[in-house]
């Protein structure tokens, strides 16, 4: 570390306190009794400490129902999509077909509409098609998102030549063995920062859940974590608490992904 | 007396393709039929019950030994929890995709106005108004008070938990240290008062939510002492009445609260901010509903424990009742459900009753919406451990008469959000409170179109 650094390092460590402070206040509040969370002069460790809050969770609320459906249906439609929208983006990257330009202008221009103006639509369309189990119906919105896509396209066009997928071709692999045992492992990084997004993205709605479903053993867990905060009753002390619990799932999986997340977001696979 | 509400509507297809009037809510509607809509009228039945708090399921499932008893029904609930605004979302999505929808539904009052939108409430939810009739004496019971922030053009859609009436709650050992006669009897007698006790203890008497997430909490503030000065935001017909000398007065007498230090900014009533408050001894009193003891006071400082009592607001010297009201939650059915007859007689036989009515307040601390209910000796001796062994009814059944009706509009998610800016704009002094009701009123009518 040179001197000339040091004010950088200084502001990146003020950075890094300022962003861990919110998880911290929650983690020492969810130690606490609901009165003492807000307390004055606030306290940084809990005193009295206590784990009432986490037993109450566990033992009075449905919680872990909720984090296994909301882990279980937020890694199931994390599988499922990583691979549509790698296999669709090599499509629209590699393969040239009719209406192919079309077709990704309007994939790419979905992009603009908020979830909330198709909510309705896809509801009574899955209802109508009688689709609308929740286990189904709550991964259907996330296997196919145009954002996936269209990074797997831009990902494959920049790191994967033409010349390589020709000479896979002369040597008589079939379409779909390329796309399983030459492109897929190229996009690994790629499909790492997809995954964690996409994990996120389905692990954290709320809106789509909500609409779904109606039997409160199905909730998931943002929508778990919201009964907590009824009316004017908001129960601080059980939501920071299953708000720790629930952060614990996306943690893990940014330090199981770190290293692929990192190279997704920076490097391609293959240097031109 | 009967509670056996009246006979079930004709069927509700015939009416739907009567009414059939915009796509949205003919859809909703059709979701109404969706399955088998023959009314059930005895048996087993299992009622679909969306609720945003689980001191009402308690309620409700304490009540059904009481409603199998009185009539042919055996009832069980299956109850789904949601946010208060959810659980409107939830409902008109599910009635568009034509499934799902509960048989008995609680909205909570800030959520209910987005069901007076168009004829959603006319297609979607069973009017009460004839079973309220064919229950001799119910219909002069009720106060209607209560009965029309969930009325629209003379029907009633949903039956009122609470009549929420604003009082002043007050920490008495502060009050006496501080040297605050008990008899100031006007609202500009407890300003010059508190003036005095900000300057020599730092501590305030009136409080003012400046939460600007959050234009509902903003609007309550104002909401609470504009209603008992007489004025309000909407009358019956929902028109929009707020650029009022009422509203006028109201704000400038916060406005000058704030300047004297006799009214406290807090950021949220019901979190960090006014627990800090309370237990700095920064706020020693405060208007608020009857139920902000459970929700605010016991939550945020149960340690005050026997330090609070409850008295009439002061009055204002130019006019106006001793409270007002706010909050509440209404319980409404949905229509054209096979349901819905046996979710109108759960209602009345578990809701409405007298015994009903008691061990509302008993169980949730929500005081009866019929007036015959306030006699009970059971509640007169009702004596209320947190505010000192206070006997607090005596004092609701005085305030009963001045509880203002609310009426509410399908537009009043805009009125909260352009006043709750204009508010803030005026108590930080950049708008003078005429300015601020005249700037409220016509971004009003620019938004909502009328």
């Amino acid at each position: 570390m040179t001197r000339a650094r040091l004010p950088l390092y200084a502001f990146l460590v003020l950075l890094f306190v300022g962003f861990l402070a919110p998880l911290v206040w929650a983690l020492s509040g969810s130690f606490k009794p609901r009165g003492d969370i807000f307390g004055y002069p606030p306290k940084l460790l809990p005193d009295p400490f206590t784990l009432d809050n986490y037993r109450t969770l566990l033992t009075e609320q449905p919680f872990a129902r909720w984090f296994l459906m909301s882990t279980v249906v937020a890694a199931v439609a994390t599988v499922v999509s990583v691979f549509v929208c790698a296999l669709a983006g090599y499509a629209f990257a590699k393969f040239r077909f009719a209406g192919k330009r079309l077709l990704f202008n309007v994939m790419f221009s979905s992009l603009s509409i908020p979830f909330a103006v198709i909510l309705v639509p896809l509801f009574v369309i899955l209802v109508k098609t009688g689709l609308g189990s929740p286990w189904f119906a709550l991964i259907v919105p996330w296997v196919a998102p145009a954002f996936g896509i269209f990074m797997m396209q831009q990902y494959i066009v920049q790191s994967i030549p033409d010349s390589v997928l020709e000479a896979a071709r002369i040597d008589g692999a079939s379409e779909f063995g390329i796309f399983r045992t030459i492109v897929l492992p190229l996009l690994r990084p790629a499909l790492g920062a997809l995954g964690v997004w996409q994990f996120l993205q389905s692990y954290n709605s709320f809106l789509w859940p909500l609409v779904l479903v109606s039997d409160s053993s199905q909730y998931t867990l943002p929508l778990g974590l919201q009964t907590l905060f009824v009316s004017e009753q908001r129960q601080y002390d059980l939501v920071l608490a299953g708000a720790v619990l629930a952060v614990l799932p996306a943690v893990a999986l940014f330090v199981l992904l770190r290293k692929q997340l990192l190279e997704g977001l920076s490097t391609g696979a293959v240097k031109g | 007396m009967s509670y056996l509400p009246a006979a079930p509507p004709p069927p509700p297809r015939r009416a739907l393709l009567r009414g059939a009037l915009g796509l949205g809510t003919a859809a909703a509607l059709t979701a109404c039929g969706g399955g088998s809509t023959t009314p059930r009228t005895s048996g087993d039945v299992t009622l679909g019950l969306w609720t945003h708090d689980p001191g009402y399921e308690a309620f409700f499932d304490k009540g059904i030994p009481e409603a199998d008893r009185a009539g042919d029904f055996r009832y069980h609930l299956k109850v789904t929890r949601a946010g208060a605004p959810d659980v409107v979302t939830k409902l008109l999505a599910q009635a568009v995709a034509g499934r799902g929808t509960p048989d008995l539904v609680g909205f909570e009052i800030g959520s209910f106005p987005r069901m007076l939108r168009g004829d959603i409430a006319e297609r979607l939810l069973h009017d009460f108004t004839p079973d309220i009739e064919a229950v001799p004496g119910l219909k002069e019971d009720l106060l209607p008070a209560r009965t029309a922030p969930f009325s629209r053009d003379g029907r009633v859609y949903a039956f009122d938990s609470d009549t929420p009436m604003v009082v002043y709650f007050h920490r008495q050992d502060l009050f006496e240290k501080y040297g605050l006669a008990p008899s100031m009897a006007t609202w500009e007698e407890f300003a010059e008062a508190g003036a005095r006790v900000h300057r020599d203890h730092e501590a305030s008497m009136c409080v003012v939510s400046t939460v600007g997430s959050d234009p509902g909490q903003v609007v309550q503030s104002f909401q609470m002492l504009l209603y008992q000065r007489g004025g309000a935001f909407f009358d019956a017909d929902g028109t929009l009445v707020l650029d009022s000398p009422e509203a006028e007065e109201v704000l400038r007498f916060l406005c000058r609260g704030l300047r004297s230090g006799f009214v406290v900014e807090v950021s949220d009533y019901y979190g960090a901010g006014m627990q800090t408050a309370l237990k700095r001894g920064r706020v020693i009193g405060l208007p608020m509903a009857i139920w902000y003891k459970n929700y605010g006071l016991v939550t945020n400082v149960p340690e005050q424990k026997g330090t609070w009592r409850v008295r009439a607001l002061p009055r204002f010297a130019k006019g106006g009742g001793v409270t007002a009201a706010l909050g509440g939650t209404g319980f409404g059915v949905v229509e054209g459900k096979a349901n819905t007859r046996a979710a109108t007689e759960f209602l009345f036989r578990t809701w409405l009753t007298h015994e009903g009515q008691v061990r509302r307040f008993t169980e949730t601390g929500y005081l009866p919406t019929r007036r015959s209910v306030y006699e009970d000796p059971r509640l007169g001796a009702y004596q209320d451990e947190f505010c000192g062994g206070q006997r607090l009814f005596g004092l609701y059944r005085a305030l009963l008469p001045d509880v203002p009706p609310f009426h509410q509009s399908p537009d009043q998610s805009i009125l909260y959000d352009v006043l709750g800016g204009n508010l803030l704009r005026a108590y930080h002094g950049d708008l003078s409170p005429r300015q601020a009701l005249k700037q409220t009123a016509a971004d009003f009518r620019d938004q909502a179109g009328r």
